[in-house]
């Protein structure tokens, strides 16, 4: 099993103009928590997941991939 | 309180917390030189007695600092900004390391047994500091590792 995630979050966040403040303040999470997903630190779950895709109108797909 | 105050002072609170966590265990750990050199574990008088009770109270409010997260007078929304997803992690983490310690602290103590006398409450007070000392150590690492390359 996978224990890494590749992300574009931070592409994808930065491509919209957000910075970790506003993309946390929209997700309901700490910035902290943003920061270790894009640094790929932390994999989050998948209600994490599904929030930011919401977020930032994008497919779950978009933001994580699994490593090749 | 607009969203993004709320994040920034949820940001600022867990920092600050990360910091005070590290300095308690610290501390913790310093004090036990009191009960170690001076035989407050072993020998029975009213001082000891008061000097063991203050190490449980100091104990236990750690436990319940690091099981909680403090702060617990915050507003709901701060409070759930500082216990977030990766917070959670990170406290699941820092007590899995807790549990090690505990475990290998509690071999060597066996280890030790063998080779010189070690009084139940010795072994006690050693596993637990260290099970309370470590995890609060580690959580505070890994809060202010999160913080990295913002």
């Amino acid at each position: 099993m996978h224990e890494r995630l590749n992300n574009r979050l931070r592409e994808v966040r930065t491509g919209q103009g957000l910075t970790q403040a506003d993309l946390a303040e929209q997700a309901g999470v700490s910035r902290k928590t943003i920061n270790t997903v894009e640094n790929g630190v932390f994999v989050p779950s998948t209600i994490l997941a599904l929030t930011l895709a919401r977020v930032l109108g994008a497919r779950v797909e978009d933001l994580f991939q699994l490593p090749e | 309180m607009s969203d993004t105050s709320r994040v920034d002072k949820a940001e600022r609170l867990s920092r600050k917390r990360a910091r005070i966590f590290a300095v308690l265990a610290v501390m913790f750990l310093g004090l036990q030189s009191v009960y170690l050199s001076n035989g407050a574990l072993t020998e029975a008088s009213r001082i000891n007695h008061v000097k063991i009770g203050a190490w449980a109270v100091n104990a236990l409010a750690l436990l319940v600092l690091l099981a909680t997260g403090g702060n617990l007078l915050r507003g709901r929304d701060v409070r759930d900004l500082l216990d977030d997803e990766s917070t959670r992690a990170h406290r699941q983490r820092a007590l899995v390391w807790g549990f090690w310690t505990m475990i290998v602290t509690a071999f060597g103590f066996y280890i030790i047994d063998l080779f010189e006398e070690v009084t139940p409450r010795e072994v006690l007070h050693v596993v637990i500091t260290f099970g309370v000392a470590v995890p609060m150590l580690v959580f505070s690492y890994l809060e202010r590792r999160a913080y990295r390359d913002a």
